[in-house]
């Protein structure tokens, strides 16, 4: 039985095919590479990469190098999850960067948990994505969640720029109307009831907003708060527009991008943002401009868009805690999480470290206006987290 | 050609039923079952380009040699149908040694879980499509059902999973009875259309009613199957060897999938099987028959839909997290294409075409955004070269008995010959 | 009062385009008895079409307002219907006499790879395209109603094409093969109808209007996406369905009251924005089961 006895050699020869080298270690992206989100997507995955290579060229890991293996959840959960559980299961794997989309954190963090995989959530707006608000330890971020986001944006509309007839609009998403949820609840808190004289839901990938708008429109709203993604805000902007509604439409995370302003055009002008990001020039030390330089030398086809930043910073994080861990007791991925909990990190965003819960110890929160086809930063949090202090 | 494959080696098989050594089928059907897992691991597994262009290349020279040696194809079909008993049992054991083999790759156990759940889903559809000929294109709403019910029971009331499974079938088969209704009424690519209705509609439900599904958030932190102490989220610990804990999923959906199967093959062969084959070749006719079209349709719905409840629960214990976007329109086509592709109506070929199509996805995730478009030629394709699938169904067996045939023969001519006299004189 | 007159704008600019789709649809059925998935893509065509040409255009110098609109449109209906004829040829003539299921399976998959092609070969395909908008960005203002150019355009082209659907379908020949075959085909093709030519024109014409509605989307959200085909079939084909599929006006009818229910549902139910397309799913169920031959039920055939 030749034939036979060939497949059997070859299956055991496959099997005993060595997987790579050991001094190798494996970072894992789970991002929308492709699909409705990929502007985002692409930006952090060259981010990340780019730290990635700037850590192996600089020489501290010594003979130890960093590769990343790339992961497209292509804006869907189940490729979100099936990536989470492919990374786990690969044992070179160190560490994950994930997800962008709320609604994908949510769903990965306890299959990084079971695996015990150290994952920084990039984007991941939505709170329940990360600690407190469930224990799985392996989860850190570098960006703040959506409560405290969402705390700025609503005391800029309600007592900064003291709109008092804010109509709400969610598409829908976890993402969005946690985002809405949270707007209105410290609006309320600081302004009262009244301020909000509406909410409405549309769907996501819904292209007509008019009738919606129609509706709106009599009841002259001052500000048009809108939580939800690039598409839709785009549409909607264009279509409030034409209908004449000219308040200005403030949304946050899912919409603030260079994309947006590109599809929507001059009706783009006027709509606010709040973002846990600032402008390239504002970062500590030069660190942002640093970035921005080497990003463009390293002649990637897209633009590392808003996330970008925060893409790189997570590279800088793991390739530091694994320079830590390979001098000291070896790297592993426990080794990695106790560095995660325990190290100081200088990263572009500033130095810090997690908290207990896993969140950054800096932060930085900006509202931005659309003024003359370019986001404008209008104010940004002091230092402490407590206020927002004006730009000039 | 199958068909003629298959009857020359059971006319072989009828005269040379002495020369059958169950040894020696027994090496053969092994060899095979062998070679195919073989391939599938190697398919899987190897990383490097040079490497599995390689591999590619022997398949394909493999695939021509066996279209080429009719001996061998004899021999190999010879041996499996002669004992498909021996066959199933060595199959059985090759795959509860798959996750030995793979022991030191949870990612390829995880695949082989999923693959097998699959298997179930396509089967479901298998009975709907394949057996009773109804297109049903809004699949994806019974994944759902079953999904939802079994993590919602499991989360909210505590019940067991294997209770939730159950419970997740029989929710599934409730929505496939809800559609059976308007089903009815209407035939052929309207009844396509809605399906397809149903689907779109039952997924934005599922979207938005956040008392029921928790909307586009989701249900988190659905929880694992446990058997006594031991819960599914541990290693499985089999005294000489521990297998990660994909293995335990694994265990059961492939013990779910040979379930499926099996009651995919007694229901093709029971009378409602043969009813179906009716109202699926001539609805008409077989009303005339008396088939109970009504009744036989609603079955087909709430059967398919049954397995795809199961399926889908057993997806969401696995997995701990399902949403919406878990079944969606695109999922229903994946599933309908793993039929149609396979062979509808065939046992086996739907089985290929499932693994085949969870396979291959993860296998080439470079490629996937071209998916969509590799399902769009190949169903065009197929529909115009090959409408059968891969592995059509086979036609119902019926021994050859000469004698009667002869028996028939004469009967049959000589009530020719008095028509033609009849004819003649009048 | 007023906000219900804006709201009949809104609806009747998206029911011309609903109009038109529908339109294909019926026809197809008409003729072939041919559930046609891929119709919708052949919209998105039209828009994506009108894009290329545009930019084509503008390299060219073109960038005046209403020449580039009317070169848009003809491009793309012309372009259209060449692909329209094109599938026909391709997919749907060998499984023409194969079961109802095949042929079904067959559109599905010719509306995938429509879709997917252009998602992966036209330039950032999988981005949503910003569509130019030549027009002023001009209103007229009725009271407290607000419309604008694109707008009354639409409604006024949508109008103009189904009335000359209405003289090809009842003055020329070329109708009255259509109708003929569309009734028996058999008796057509003895009465000495070429049915190839016959169906292979029907493409046509049904997939220039499918590719002049993916104009005026265009023009309207000024947006496009690759899968903007697979909502608008479903749409198109309701609408077909409620005015009788193989029944021309009702087509065109349904496109128009479809567009209004959409409207009248996020208008006054709350949270309708969020359910609309479930009513709509609904609306199509509801009509095949119990009124398949449409809500001007004519004499014609019952569905199957």
């Amino acid at each position: 039985m030749s034939i036979r006895s060939i497949w059997i050699a070859t299956t055991v020869a496959a099997l005993c095919m060595p997987k790579a080298l050991a001094a190798e270690y494996g970072l894992a992206t789970n991002l929308p590479l492709t699909g409705s989100w990929a502007n985002y997507g692409v930006g952090m995955q060259n981010s990340f990469q780019l730290a990635i290579n700037q850590a192996n060229a600089s020489g501290d890991l010594g003979a130890n190098k960093l590769r990343l293996i790339p992961g497209d959840n292509a804006g869907t959960a189940t490729q979100a999850v099936n990536l989470a559980t492919k990374a786990g299961a690969d044992p070179t794997v160190m560490g994950a960067f994930c997800c962008w989309a709320s609604e994908f954190g949510i769903a990965t963090h306890s299959i990084y948990q079971r695996y015990n995989l150290p994952v920084i959530l990039g984007g991941s707006n939505d709170h329940r994505s990360s600690r407190p608000f469930h224990s799985d330890a392996v989860v850190f971020r570098n960006s703040p969640y959506d409560l405290i986001n969402m705390k700025f944006a609503a005391i800029y509309a309600a007592e900064v720029a003291k709109f008092n007839r804010i109509y709400l609009i969610d598409d829908g998403s976890a993402f969005g109307r946690t985002q809405v949820d949270e707007f209105a609840k410290v609006v309320e808190a600081k302004a009262g009831k009244d301020v909000l004289i509406g909410r409405e839901s549309i769907a996501q990938g819904e292209k007509d907003f008019t009738p919606l708008l129609t509706r709106i429109k009599p009841l002259n709203p001052d500000l048009i708060y809108f939580g939800g993604r690039i598409i839709e805000a785009s549409l909607m902007r264009q279509q409030m527009v034409r209908l004449g509604l000219t308040a200005p439409m403030m949304t946050s995370g899912g919409t603030f991008s260079e994309t947006y302003i590109k599809i929507t055009g001059d009706s783009a002008e006027g709509t606010l943002a709040s973002f846990w990001g600032l402008p390239m020039a504002s970062y500590p030390e030069g660190r942002g401009l640093a970035f921005e330089k080497a990003y463009k030398e390293a002649k990637f086809n897209d633009p590392y868009e808003a996330f970008g930043p925060m893409a790189y910073a997570a590279g800088e994080v793991f390739a530091q805690a694994i320079e830590a861990t390979a001098k000291s007791g070896g790297v592993t991925r426990e080794n990695i999480l106790k560095q995660l909990n325990t190290q100081e990190f200088n990263t572009l965003i500033g130095n810090f470290h997690f908290d207990k819960n896993g969140m950054p110890s800096v932060i930085h929160i900006a509202i931005y206006e659309i003024k003359g086809g370019r986001w404008k930063m209008l104010y940004q949090t002091d230092p402490s987290g407590t206020e927002l202090v004006k730009e000039d | 050609m199958p068909e003629t494959d298959f009857i020359s080696a059971q006319l072989a098989d009828n005269s040379a039923a002495d020369r059958r050594n169950i040894l020696y089928d027994s090496i053969i059907i092994g060899a095979v079952l062998i070679a195919l897992g073989a391939l599938f691991v190697i398919g899987m597994s190897v990383e490097r380009l040079a490497i599995f262009a390689g591999f590619v290349a022997g398949i394909a020279a493999l695939g021509v040699f066996y279209a080429r040696a009719t001996k061998l194809r004899h021999v190999i079909i010879g041996a499996f149908s002669a004992h498909p008993t021996l066959a199933v049992v060595l199959l059985v054991v090759l795959l509860a040694a798959y996750p030995l083999a793979l022991s030191r790759d949870p990612y390829l156990i995880h695949i082989g879980a999923l693959a097998a759940i699959y298997v179930v889903m396509a089967l479901g559809l298998n009975i709907t499509l394949g057996y009773a000929g109804l297109l049903d294109i809004g699949f994806a709403v019974y994944y759902g059902a079953g999904a939802y019910a079994s993590a919602q029971l499991a989360i909210h009331f505590g019940t067991s999973v294997w209770f939730g499974l159950l419970a997740g079938g029989l929710s599934a088969s409730f929505f496939g009875y809800l559609v059976a209704w308007p089903a009815l009424r209407v035939h052929d690519h309207y009844l396509g259309l809605v399906t397809l209705g149903y689907g779109l509609m039952m997924n934005l439900l599922a979207r938005n009613l956040y008392f029921l599904t928790n909307g586009t958030d989701g249900v988190i932190n659905i929880p694992a199957p446990s058997i006594g102490s031991h819960i599914f989220t541990e290693p499985l610990n089999l005294g000489w060897i521990t297998l990660p804990f994909q293995a335990n999923f694994y265990y059961v959906a492939v013990s779910l999938a040979l379930l499926t199967a099996f009651i995919n093959y007694r229901l093709g062969q029971s009378k409602l099987g043969r009813a179906w084959d009716a109202i699926r070749e001539d609805e008409i006719a077989a009303r005339c028959s008396g088939v109970d079209a009504r009744s036989v349709k609603i079955l087909a719905f709430s059967c398919g839909a049954f397995f795809g409840g199961i399926g889908g629960a057993t997806y969401a214990h696995m997995i701990g997290y399902i949403s919406p976007e878990n079944f969606t329109f695109i999922e229903s086509i994946t599933i309908l294409v793993m039929v149609v592709l396979g062979g509808a109506g065939n046992i086996i070929g739907v089985t290929i075409g499932a693994v085949a199509l969870v396979a291959l996805p993860e296998r080439f995730r470079e490629f996937d955004h071209l998916r969509l478009l590799f399902f769009g030629g190949a169903l065009v394709l197929l529909m115009i070269n090959r409408p059968e699938g891969l592995f059509p169904r086979r036609r119902r067996r019926r021994k050859l008995q000469p004698d009667k045939v002869a028996a028939l023969l004469a009967q049959a001519s000589n009530e020719l010959v008095k028509a033609t006299e009849i004819a003649a004189r009048s | 009062m007023e906000g219900w007159a804006q709201q009949l704008i809104n609806a009747a600019t998206i029911g011309g385009m609903y109009t038109l789709v529908a339109i294909g649809f019926t026809l197809f059925f008409g003729v072939l008895g041919l559930i046609n998935f891929a119709h919708g893509e052949v919209f998105m065509l039209g828009a994506f079409i009108a894009l290329f040409a545009t930019r084509a255009l503008q390299g060219f110098g073109l960038t005046a307002g209403w020449l580039l609109v009317i070169a848009m449109f003809v491009i793309a209906s012309v372009c259209c219907g060449v692909i329209g004829m094109l599938t026909e040829r391709l997919a749907f003539k060998p499984v023409r006499n194969s079961p109802m299921l095949i042929m079904l399976i067959t559109s599905l998959g010719v509306s995938f790879l429509l879709r997917e092609s252009v998602k992966e070969f036209f330039p950032e395909g999988a981005n949503p395209q910003a569509f130019p908008s030549p027009y002023m960005a001009g209103v007229v203002h009725l009271g407290g109603v607000v419309i604008n150019y694109t707008q009354i355009a639409l409604i006024a082209i949508s109008i103009i094409l189904v009335a000359m659907l209405y003289l090809l379908v009842e003055r020329t020949w070329f109708g009255r093969s259509m109708r003929a075959t569309a009734e028996d085909r058999d008796a057509a093709r003895m009465m000495g109808v070429d049915i190839d030519r016959v169906i292979r024109n029907s493409f046509f014409v049904g997939s220039a209007l499918g590719g002049i509605a993916g104009v005026m989307n265009g023009l309207y959200y000024l947006s496009i996406r690759f899968d903007m085909g697979w909502v608008m079939a479903i749409k198109g084909f309701t609408a077909a369905v409620l005015g009788g599929l193989g029944n021309v006006y009702g087509a065109a009818v349904g496109g128009y009251v479809l567009a209004l229910l959409e409207v009248v549902i996020v208008a006054l139910v709350p949270q309708g924005s969020q359910y609309k397309d479930v009513f709509v799913f609904l609306i199509l169920i509801v009509v095949l089961v119990l009124r398949p031959s449409g809500i001007f039920a004519r004499s014609a055939r019952k569905a199957g």
